[in-house]
């Protein structure tokens, strides 16, 4: 028992948050400490990708507690992350004031533009941090419990499943386009200054936000591996693995599916909140269903039920992404289409799978030799 | 880029919309159109937007894309009679007024211009129309050393072919800078297209008159109204008799005598022509007589009337028109899906890839563009089947059972072909020509005009239904897909060389979209990306439907197609695509197998 | 709705089998329930003749349908009132005093047109053990996925004891009030070891949280080891199920169905792909399971039905065909003719 209780056996697990943990401590030191010119030196520009490849991470580990453990692929995982987000930009946006283009004091630059008169109730509160850290978990949390709810009371399942998940991001992304919707239409929210106090540019708060995308992916992380450890976990794999058996011997599949699945969501809009402030902007786009097939292919290539492949896929991916829309922007969806293939038809438990396999054959011998000698 | 508003119809570009009236200018002028609602607000034009560009009330649904230059037919066809040079006797007056007037062409001044052309249409002359038709057109073009009036045909790589406009004799090929063209102002051109009017009403051609005097509806030129009134006495035909007494009664209303104007109501009593309406509003305004008023108030209520009709009808038929794009796309997914089990998120870029093969043939067959159609129907069908038989032996065989995979691995896929279209041919959009029998409309009543590329698409969507239907009902294929489908082991055991059945059934979806993709080429912008757009679409269809059903997408996407435009009018086209989405949403929840599903112990798991 | 399924001699009322949704408990409530729904029926119908008849208007209709509201709004603020929502399907009370555990009455099913269940009427008492027999397509397995919920009939009712209305039960319910079930193709979960499947089908508190609290008790781990004792396999404890024997899952699916620890089991051909030894030990099992747990058979291996059968029911085109102990029913000349004489 105890805190480290649901990490026994993950040895993946264990590397990866001893690799968060040091970057965690040598990102800040490189960055603040050692001078700008030297080789070691981080630039805060690589200190605000990193944190944003933590924030993707732990979009993904949501993404895998749901369709490694619960079998329920969801192609609108990018909805909650986006709308995380959007509560998060709606208080950063109140916090500009009055130093806006327009110099509204109360009304962001958007809607003085588009002659709005007053603040929109949905918009009341958000100039409080505590309210909108509310709205971050209670927003992505109610659409996923709602939406969870009607699904999977109905039993709506596999494929059809994910495709209303991508119909839901979709018609989000639809809404959010449109003006009247209060969200600032095509432009989203952007031109943030400060969060809670701490200018937005500054290398300190850079350094903040990444330690706190940091430390919410080692709590989401240690947070899903108490659920997939715990009997709830095995429940749940065995709903993924023979659903209606599980009803048969007195689970409510409904309920436990429903409990994880907006569990994943809240852990989504988490992120999506922390991704806003280092990203600077919010748009609709966040909401394309592209980007959530996108992030459902960082877990199938870091691989899946591990959670900590999760990790590594995002993080790998992204980075690839970064290196290859600089380098060679027209090979960048070549490439990721082809991960896309390679990795569902060859590798389907995914660089997590192929460690896993490498170890196995490494200690396979080793063992052979004990016997013999 | 808003996503819906490409989403059917090729949206409400102000520069497509520009590009058509300008289009519409042309037809007009060189007789090219043979069909024109007169209604641009009722007309389907206004889901185009109708932007300050279509001016003129004369207005057809004609191809939204093709380029708006002008074609060969425009430029030849004003091939003046050189007979009238030679006339004698007093009528060699008449030629020698008209030579002169035509000289005033070339003059700056936009008021001696006209005036010009006034008289010009005065005489009556058989040379008259072509020449106000190029001059409208702005095909008229004078030679800068000797003010010569020429019409001009491209010729060469970048030089004019010449004809005198006045003898109709060549003038062999100049520099485009040698000449210089007559320019009208919009004055001028409804000027124009009066007298050209004016002037076709005498033509011996029924179908040129009744065109001439549709032009005329609403006209208060005295000049004209008299023309008509001649017109009239001695009309014969049927048709165009109603339009010329159309003219005069709207005319008529204006009439001090109350009894005029009683006998012009009565003519206008729920006639369709926007300008009956028009002019019957502009009484009420300023009509005294208690008597008139009530009868003014009665004909509008019966043209509200049928307006109310008309419009159900255009949005019925606007609504199975989106349908049936929506048929066409989802189709052939409800094979792959339905009958495979597989995910193919890279339809969208099959039915991309058959509308670049539409433009690809096109490309190949240049000029040909009316039968290029025909082409590429089957060669679509065949590149993008082909392209799914590739897809499926080399990454489909390997997922089948995992429904889920087949997901990620096709959308990858489809993320390559997009990637492929951008590098090889082009990341901005192309242009694909509409042939000339698509475009135009079906003139059901002055206020309601089907357009033909619609009626042909709805056509051409219930075609490939019914085959694709009797291949899988009535062909050995047929049977070795659906028996596939039930029972993959048994259906190997009893013999099907299952592999080669997924293989062609995979083809076969994938051939379909690529056939979806020559007719989405004919109604939305041909680009690497116009397969996303509609592959949410299409698997709603599909999913709404029923899953492994045909008739059930048949019907699905009607009732999308349909729901969606009885909505847009109150909800606007983006919101009332959300809450299709949303209905579908909330429909899976309540019937999870969709509208038509399979059922038995068997479905059940 | 308490008058649709019609009172069986064995039970009390249909109105007492409205326990299972709650609507009330007490004998009272359902009193002042059946004359309120009579009143209002009475009410609809004079409602009816108030459309259809053009002279006389019969104003007592409305008045009772006030009179009826009123009596409702009564039934909702009764102190004694219990609603549905509030009682859960464990709560509920097996009542086998007058002896049958299980009720099947005019059950129907179709699927597209096929009657699978045709009038069925199946009635077996606590503690007994009865084999069901058949020749496919007999509806065998339907039946039992109407027990469990899986399937819904088109009409007729399935009463778990006198109080249980089986088809107000979802599958989860259904198996909380005590029914468990050995599917014909063993359905373990292939990526748990054997331990953890005895673990999750054991009888146990199974909402969610205190699911995902759950520890396992001292108690619990002998329970699970002594079932593990039974059905063989302490040696795979560890192991994944997918690696088992079909013979093996289909000892740990008998297992899961003793942990579940039901008032009554339904086996779905428990010997199929088992050796004679191995029978042997079923046919001993679920003997020795009988009495204390009711246990209904399905099985096409008369050799089995017979070595454990009292009572064998045959069932032949969706309804009963014979009832009686084996020897009975195997010299029922239409038992014959359906198995020899097609």
């Amino acid at each position: 028992m105890g805190l480290l209780q649901p990490l026994k056996g993950d040895t993946g697990g264990k590397i990866m948050l001893a690799v968060l943990a040091l970057i965690a401590v040598l990102v800040p030191i490189l960055n603040l400490l050692v001078p700008e010119g030297n080789p070691l030196h981080v630039s805060t520009f690589t200190v605000t990708l990193l944190g944003k490849y933590l924030t993707y991470a732990l979009l993904a580990v949501a993404v895998d507690l749901v369709w490694g453990y619960l079998g329920i692929l969801s192609l609108g995982h990018g909805a909650f992350f986006a709308l995380g987000g959007y509560a998060m930009g709606m208080y950063l946006m109140r916090q500009i004031g009055d130093r806006g283009v327009y110099g509204d004091p109360l009304l962001p630059d958007f809607m003085v533009f588009l002659d709005w008169q007053q603040l929109p109730w949905f918009w009341q509160g958000f100039d409080q941090f505590w309210y909108a850290a509310l709205m971050i978990l209670l927003v992505p949390g109610l659409l996923a419990f709602v939406f969870g709810w009607l699904a999977f009371r109905s039993r709506v399942t596999g494929v059809y499943l994910s495709i209303i998940t991508q119909a839901l991001t979709y018609a989000l992304m639809l809404a959010f386009f449109r003006n009247e919707m209060g969200f600032g239409g095509n432009n989203g929210l952007t031109d943030f200054k400060d969060l809670l106090g701490f200018d937005l540019q500054s290398d300190g708060t850079r350094i903040g936000l990444f330690l706190a995308s940091a430390l919410a992916l080692a709590l989401g992380y240690w947070a899903c591996r108490w659920i997939v450890t715990s009997k709830l976990g095995r429940v749940a794999v065995a709903v993924r693995d023979a659903e209606s058996r599980v009803r048969f011997i007195g689970y409510r599949v409904d309920r436990v599916k429903l409990a994880i699945w907006t569990f994943s969501a809240v852990l989504a809009g988490v992120a999506g909140a922390l991704y806003v402030p280092q990203v600077g902007i919010i748009n609709p786009g966040e909401f394309s269903p592209l980007n959530s097939i996108e992030l459902v292919v960082w877990v199938a290539i870091g691989g899946r039920a591990t959670l900590y492949g999760a990790v590594i896929g995002a993080v790998l991916v992204n980075y690839g992404k970064t290196v290859f829309t600089g380098a060679f922007p027209e090979a960048w969806l070549f490439v990721l289409g082809g991960l896309f293939v390679l990795v569902t038809v060859f590798l389907p438990a995914g660089i997590a799978g192929l460690l896993k396999t490498l170890r196995r054959r490494r200690s396979e011998p080793t063992a052979l030799k004990e016997k013999s000698a | 880029m808003s996503p819906m508003s490409r989403f059917v119809f090729g949206g409400s570009d102000p520069a497509l919309a520009m590009a058509l009236g300008f289009l519409l200018l042309l037809m007009t002028a060189t007789g090219a159109a043979d069909n024109q609602s007169t209604d641009p607000a009722s007309s389907p034009t206004a889901e185009f937007s109708a932007s300050p560009a279509t001016e003129t009330a004369v207005a057809s649904d004609a191809a939204p894309q093709s380029e708006p230059e002008p074609g060969p037919e425009s430029a030849s066809e004003p091939a003046p009679a050189p007979a009238t040079a030679s006339k004698p006797g007093s009528e060699s007056d008449l030629t020698a007024a008209f030579d002169e007037r035509v000289s005033q062409l070339t003059d700056n001044s936009f008021k001696v211009k006209e005036a010009a052309a006034q008289a010009i249409a005065e005489t009556g002359d058989a040379r008259a129309i072509p020449l106000l038709k190029a001059l409208l057109s702005g095909d008229l073009y004078y030679r800068k050393d000797d003010d010569r009036i020429v019409y001009v045909a491209p010729a060469g790589s970048s030089g004019w072919a010449l004809t005198d406009a006045l003898s109709g004799e060549a003038l062999g090929e100049v520099g485009r800078r040698d000449v210089r063209k007559i320019t009208v102002n919009n004055r001028m051109r409804s000027a124009l297209r009066t007298s050209i009017a004016a002037l076709t009403l005498a033509s011996p051609d029924p179908a040129l008159r009744l065109r001439a005097a549709r032009e005329m509806v609403g006209s208060d030129d005295p000049a004209v109204i008299s023309a008509v009134r001649t017109q009239l006495a001695a009309e014969d035909d049927q048709q165009v008799t109603e339009v010329l007494t159309l003219v005069v009664a709207i005319a008529d209303l204006k009439q001090p005598d109350i009894d005029s104007r009683l006998a012009a109501i009565e003519v206008l009593h729920g006639n369709l022509y926007p300008q009956a309406r028009n002019a019957l509003n502009g009484l009420l305004e300023t009509e005294q007589d208690p008597g008139v008023l009530a009868a003014t108030k009665a004909a509008l209520d019966a043209i509200d009337r049928k307006r109310q009709l008309n419009s159900s009808i255009e949005t019925l038929f606007f609504g199975l028109s989106l349908g049936s794009v929506l048929v066409l796309a989802a189709i052939g997914l409800a094979i792959t899906f339905g009958v495979m089990g597989v995910i193919n998120m890279a339809h969208g870029e099959l039915i991309m890839i058959g509308a670049y093969t539409t433009y690809l043939v096109q490309q190949a067959m240049p000029g040909l563009t009316d039968w290029s159609l025909l082409v590429a129907v089957p060669a679509a069908f065949l590149v993008s089947g082909a392209f799914g038989v590739a897809i499926e032996r080399t990454v489909i065989r390997f997922l089948y059972g995992r429904p889920l995979e087949t997901l990620l691995a096709t959308f990858g896929i489809s993320l390559i072909l997009q990637q492929l279209v951008r590098t090889t041919i082009s990341a901005q959009n192309v242009v694909v020509q509409n042939p000339s029998w698509m475009s135009g409309s079906l003139q059901l009543n002055p206020g309601l005009a089907l357009t033909y590329n619609r009626l042909y698409i709805l056509l051409f969507a219930l075609i490939v239904f019914a085959l694709l239907l009797l291949v899988l009902k009535r062909t050995a294929l047929g049977l070795q897909v659906r028996a596939v489908s039930q029972n993959r082991a048994m259906a190997r055991a009893m013999g099907v060389r299952s592999a080669r059945v997924d293989a062609l059934t995979f083809g076969l979806g994938a051939g379909i979209a690529g056939v979806a993709g020559v007719a989405l080429s004919q109604l939305t912008n041909v680009g690497p990306n116009m397969g996303q757009a509609y592959i949410i679409d299409s698997f709603m269809v599909v999913v709404f439907g029923g899953v492994g059903n045909l008739w059930g997408t048949l019907v699905a996407g009607m009732t999308l197609g349909v729901a969606n435009k009885l909505m847009e009018p109150w909800a606007g086209a983006v919101l009332a695509k959300i809450l299709v989405l949303v209905f579908i949403i909330l429909f899976i929840q309540k019937r999870p197998r969709g509208l038509f599903p399979q059922r038995g112990r068997a479905a059940a798991d | 709705m308490s008058s649709v399924s019609e009172p069986h001699p064995d039970r009390e009322t249909g109105a007492r089998a409205d326990a299972a949704t709650g609507s009330a408990v007490s004998s009272s409530g359902e009193a002042g329930r059946q004359a309120n729904s009579t009143n209002s029926d009475s009410g609809r119908g004079s409602g009816r003749d108030l459309l259809h008849s053009d002279r006389t208007f019969d104003f007592s209709g409305p008045m009772q349908v006030w009179q009826g509201f009123g009596q409702d709004f009564k039934e909702l603020t009764r102190r004694d009132r219990q609603f549905n929502f509030m009682i859960r399907a464990k709560d509920l009370e097996l009542d086998v005093s007058h002896g049958p555990i299980l009720y099947l009455e005019g059950l129907n099913v179709s699927f597209d047109g096929f009657k699978a269940i045709n009038e069925l009427n199946l009635y077996v008492n606590a503690g007994e053990l009865r084999c069901v027999i058949g020749p496919n397509g007999a509806g065998k397995t339907t039946m039992m996925d109407i027990i469990t919920g899986k399937t819904r009939p088109d009409s007729g009712s399935a009463f778990f004891g006198q109080k249980i209305d089986l088809l107000r039960l979802t599958e989860p319910e259904i198996a909380e009030v005590g029914i468990g079930r050995k599917f014909q193709k063993p359905t373990v979960f292939e990526h748990h070891s054997v331990f953890e499947n005895l673990e999750l089908a054991m009888a146990a508190d199974k909402r969610v949280f205190p699911t995902l609290l759950a520890r396992l008790t001292g108690k619990e781990r002998d329970r699970i080891d002594e079932v593990l004792g039974i059905i063989g396999l302490q040696e795979q404890a560890q192991r994944e199920a997918s690696v088992l024997s079909h013979g093996q899952k289909q000892w740990l699916e008998i297992g899961m169905l003793l942990m579940q620890d039901p008032h009554l089991l339904l086996v779905d051909e428990p010997v199929a792909g088992m050796t004679h030894q191995e029978m042997e030990r079923t046919a001993e099992l679920l003997t020795s399971l009988a009495g204390k747990h009711t246990v209904v058979v399905v099985e096409h291996d008369m050799d089995f039905v017979r070595s454990i059968a009292k009572r064998v029911t045959v069932l032949h085109q969706g309804s009963v065909l014979a009832e009686g102990s084996m020897d009975e029913v195997q010299n029922d000349p239409r038992v014959i003719e359906v198995y020899l004489g097609e």
